[in-house]
């Protein structure tokens, strides 16, 4: 139901104060203070601190402590219900549309805090960029879909907007197929171009981040390969996060990856995230090495 | 063609007697609607012969209509119902979209689903009821609005005439409470079928909520909010009784809203029982058979746009 998606834009009140948030002693190590310290270090681009996330009495994601690298792309892996979609949506605070959604912990970007009050929840959307699992073009022209995030902003008008569209769709690797056929409904192409073209239309709006949940989980293995290619085209312009089940895709896009996995109440926890080839190479954590040998999940 | 070119057959189909039956019965129940239809035409057009020989398509235009003297031109009727279904959804369309959006997009669903119910409820009501609701109380308050405008502006042709309240404006007025419910229900149901990706595609993008309902959630929906106002203008166009007692029953066309004016359902409705002359009873069946024409032509157009928006939006493929 759409409607759900405009219930909540409380989030910003659902923040639980950071001293009244519990943790394990043993994992705290007597450091309460660093645990919600922003990030310090400015090639860090997303900073999750104690981050979790409830849905109602449902505890879905918590005790996230995870540092994301600028420029980079960087994988979330892990078995379904493992929340690494809730923390992908966490980002650009698309959870908020949820109406059950509660927040714990804080999420900086570039070391400024995103749960807080007050935030501009437009201007963060601007900065970070999404497209999701089934592409989802709106029912109007190519150019139309481009466009409109642009217009939405104020960013183009005229002739510079047609410009930028061009730009965008070039850059999204699309221009090519659709340059004579800008005035043809989205919806016409294929699920391949169109996932593109959804590209296309996130990095119109300028952002900083594009997060892209399972972006190829509705495609063939040729439009896979062909959005893969893309992403690693968008590096270092853009810090791209992507969440996959796809532990082969993982390993030939991302330069980071974290790695997810559900505990016994169901709730998703971060297991160990670290370069992909080290993660790969030598998992720190048994399960992490044997999900990605296929043994589970 | 060389002699090994494979051969193409279509195999026959089983005959399974329990199937033909069916499909006589279903055939037997799809013709009889198409030819209840043709009879209607056909049964109109015959009784209307005399008129249609003796005006031709100067009924269509003509503008008196004098039983006395069996003079008769359609003009003013077909006028009145067009000018009141269009004045009708002139105020009902924005007033309904509105409803629709607030319930669908801005109201909590617990609260949205019962109000959403009583508008509907609104459809049932007997037309005859908005009549008398319409004479007893809107047609008085109507009249106080026109006395306010007409005083003040009156010199304006729109706004000329007597502050009566019978007329034109209430015709409207009462029509536009009439489909209301229509445009209010099916326009919340299409924005309510708006897949969720279309509206986090757009928020995602940093569009304001606003933004996004009137960007890609309107559109996404805007063949059904379409279908939801032709219904509207089908049930405009065909209301007898609530209009009736009204628009003042005065077969003239004027572009004022406070004069009267007369529909061709009213004029059906008032004269066919007292119809005495062969002339005048053929006239009044051609009237029928124009108010017909007319609501199967714009249906069609109706079914035109719909399928055009369809098409240009290529949902079909989806």
């Amino acid at each position: 139901m759409v409607s759900e998606a405009f219930r909540g834009w409380r989030a910003g009140d659902g923040v639980v104060d950071p001293a009244g948030h519990t943790m394990a002693a043993e994992e705290v190590a007597g450091a309460e203070t660093d645990v919600l310290a922003p990030p310090t270090d400015p090639e860090v681009c997303v900073g999750f601190r104690a981050f979790g996330v409830r849905y109602g009495d449902f505890e879905a994601l918590k005790e996230v402590q995870l540092d994301i690298r600028r420029g980079h792309i960087t994988a979330f892996m892990g078995p379904s219900g493992c929340g690494k979609s809730t923390l992908l949506r966490s980002i650009n605070r698309m959870n908020d549309t949820i109406p059950s959604a509660r927040f714990t912990g804080q999420v900086y970007l570039d070391g400024e805090p995103i749960y807080v009050p007050g935030v501009n929840i437009i201007r963060l959307r601007k900065r970070v960029g999404m497209v999701f699992q089934k592409p989802n073009p709106f029912p109007a022209s190519i150019f139309e879909n481009v466009a409109w995030g642009a217009r939405v902003h104020g960013l183009y008008k005229g002739h510079a907007l047609f410009e930028h569209v061009e730009k965008c769709l070039a850059r999204a690797g699309l221009w090519d197929e659709v340059k004579d056929k800008l005035k043809l409904n989205a919806m016409s192409l294929s699920g391949g171009q169109q996932q593109r073209l959804c590209i296309a239309r996130a990095l119109a709006v300028e952002p900083e981040i594009l997060l892209m949940d399972e972006p190829c989980s509705a495609l063939d293995p040729i439009a896979t390969y062909r959005i893969e290619e893309l992403m690693r085209s968008l590096v270092p312009d853009y810090t791209v996060i992507i969440v996959t089940h796809n532990i082969q895709q993982a390993a030939r896009v991302s330069d980071y990856c974290a790695f997810f996995w559900v505990d016994e109440n169901r709730c998703g926890r971060l297991v160990e995230s670290g370069p992909t080839a080290q993660l790969f190479e030598a998992p720190k954590d048994e399960r992490t090495e044997r999900y990605l040998a296929g043994r589970m999940g | 063609m060389s002699a090994g070119e494979a051969v193409y057959v279509r195999p026959r189909p089983a005959f399974v007697l329990s199937d033909r039956v069916a499909n006589s019965i279903l055939a037997a129940g799809a013709a009889s609607v198409v030819g209840l239809a043709v009879l209607l035409g056909v049964v109109l057009s015959l009784g209307a012969a005399p008129a249609l020989s003796k005006f031709g398509a100067g009924f269509l235009v003509g503008k008196t209509w004098d039983p006395v003297a069996e003079h008769f031109g359609a003009l003013p009727f077909i006028y009145g119902t067009l000018a009141s279904s269009f004045l009708a959804l002139l105020m009902a369309v924005p007033v309904g979209l509105g409803a629709a959006i607030f319930l669908a997009e801005v109201l909590p669903q617990w609260l949205a689903r019962p109000i959403a119910f009583m508008i509907e409820l609104l459809a049932a009501v007997p037309s005859v009821v908005y009549g008398m609701w319409g004479v007893f109380v809107a047609v008085p308050a109507i009249a106080r609005v026109e006395e306010f405008i007409g005083q003040r502006w009156g010199h304006i042709p729109l706004f000329s005439g007597p502050p009566i309240g019978i007329g034109m404006l209430a015709a409207g007025v009462i029509l536009a409470i009439m489909v209301l419910p229509f445009i209010a229900s099916i326009s919340r149901e299409a924005i309510l079928a708006v897949p969720r990706a279309q509206a986090e595609a757009a928020l995602a993008l940093g569009a304001t909520k606003w933004e996004t309902i009137r960007g890609p959630l309107l559109r996404y929906a805007r063949k059904g909010i379409l279908g939801g106002i032709v219904l509207a203008l089908g049930r405009a166009l065909g209301e007898t009784m609530a209009v009736t007692m009204v628009i003042g029953n005065v077969p003239q066309i004027s572009v004022s809203l406070f004069q009267s004016g007369y529909t061709m359902s009213a004029v059906l409705a008032n004269e066919f029982a007292e119809a005495t002359g062969r002339i005048h009873t053929a006239a009044l069946v051609e009237i029928a058979l124009v108010l017909l024409v007319l609501t199967v032509l714009v249906n069609a157009f109706a079914r035109l746009l719909i399928w055009g928006t369809a098409a240009h939006a290529g949902e079909e493929r989806v």
